[in-house]
């Protein structure tokens, strides 16, 4: 089982209590799409992602930015049970949407990166620590179920 | 050999500019050893790394931080020949220090988050994928020479 320290709960608590969901979700998903691009073959249905602008002025992109957010609000209030939280969401995300879970990464990076931006100096690297703990523990519980 | 568009050209100049090195090279050296704490097998020599406080202020991780940056310097004013201009850094890092040249990618990924917190809004997807494009040559350019 994955142990928190005091410092690392109250570091994600703090995070995901100020974050702006729709905000960073959109920005999260869109930078995804940008930096990789391959990942945009999961999201045909959503019309125009043919450049940068196109992406991030892309309402689908948005609104899906969020519901990913809103997702991981479940591991931020069960940190002590991800891989249960998340079995269905696993099996979803492979039987289903047959997504590559090193995209998971991928996903994470870019979440980082806005968190960075967002938080400036306050993003210790006590803090990214924490917080990439964090996103690797939800990765590994959406990658139980493949196998 | 590698394409860059006159607006990736740009864009990196533009953040490079904007980077003050002596500051940036020990943070992003510093949270690799703090993030990915098995890096500190590289540094047996540099004394204190016992926890973040004594690594964000030992004086060698702050040096080894400068010198790393300064080097990065050299791909970017040789954006067309990365490649050859670190053939020699590349042979020095397999053979003599054995570096896993997966280190190459966490000192990259740590760079751009750096820059997040420093850049804000000012380091939008299309500038994080040009950035990381080129940390990406950089770290093929480094493992270059492993095989």
């Amino acid at each position: 089982m994955v142990e928190w320290t005091d410092f690392e709960r109250a570091t994600i608590q703090d995070i995901f209590s100020k974050m702006d969901y729709e905000s960073v979700g959109h920005n999260a998903l869109a930078r995804c799409l940008v930096v990789y691009p391959w990942t945009q073959r999961y999201f045909g249905n959503f019309g125009n992602l043919y450049n940068a602008a196109a992406i991030m002025g892309n309402p689908k992109v948005a609104a899906h930015g969020a519901v990913v957010l809103h997702g991981l609000d479940r591991a931020v209030k069960n940190m002590d049970n991800i891989k249960a939280t998340y079995a269905e969401l696993s099996v979803l995300h492979s039987e289903k949407l047959h997504v590559d879970p090193d995209n998971f990464r991928l996903l994470a990076d870019c979440l980082t990166i806005v968190v960075a931006s967002r938080l400036g100096t306050g993003f210790t690297a006590d803090v990214q620590a924490a917080f990439q703990k964090f996103l690797a523990v939800v990765g590994s519980a959406l990658t139980k179920q493949y196998h | 050999m590698v394409e860059w568009s006159d607006a990736e050209r740009s864009a990196i100049a533009a953040v490079w500019g904007k980077l003050n090195l002596d500051e940036v090279g020990p943070q992003a050296l510093g949270r690799v050893l703090i993030v990915y704490p098995w890096t500190q097998r590289y540094f047996g020599t540099f004394g204190d790394l016992s926890n973040a406080a004594a690594i964000l202020g030992n004086p060698k991780v702050a040096n080894h931080g400068k010198v790393v940056l300064g080097a990065l310097d050299k791909a970017v004013k040789n954006l067309d020949n990365i490649k050859g201009t670190y053939a020699n850094l590349s042979q020095l890092h397999c053979e003599k220090l054995n570096v896993d040249p997966d280190n190459f990618r966490l000192l990259a990924d740590c760079l751009t988050i750096v820059i997040a917190t420093k850049f804000g809004a000012a380091f939008p997807p299309q500038v994080q994928a040009t950035w990381q494009k080129l940390m990406a040559v950089v770290v093929a350019a480094l493992t270059s020479r492993y095989f």
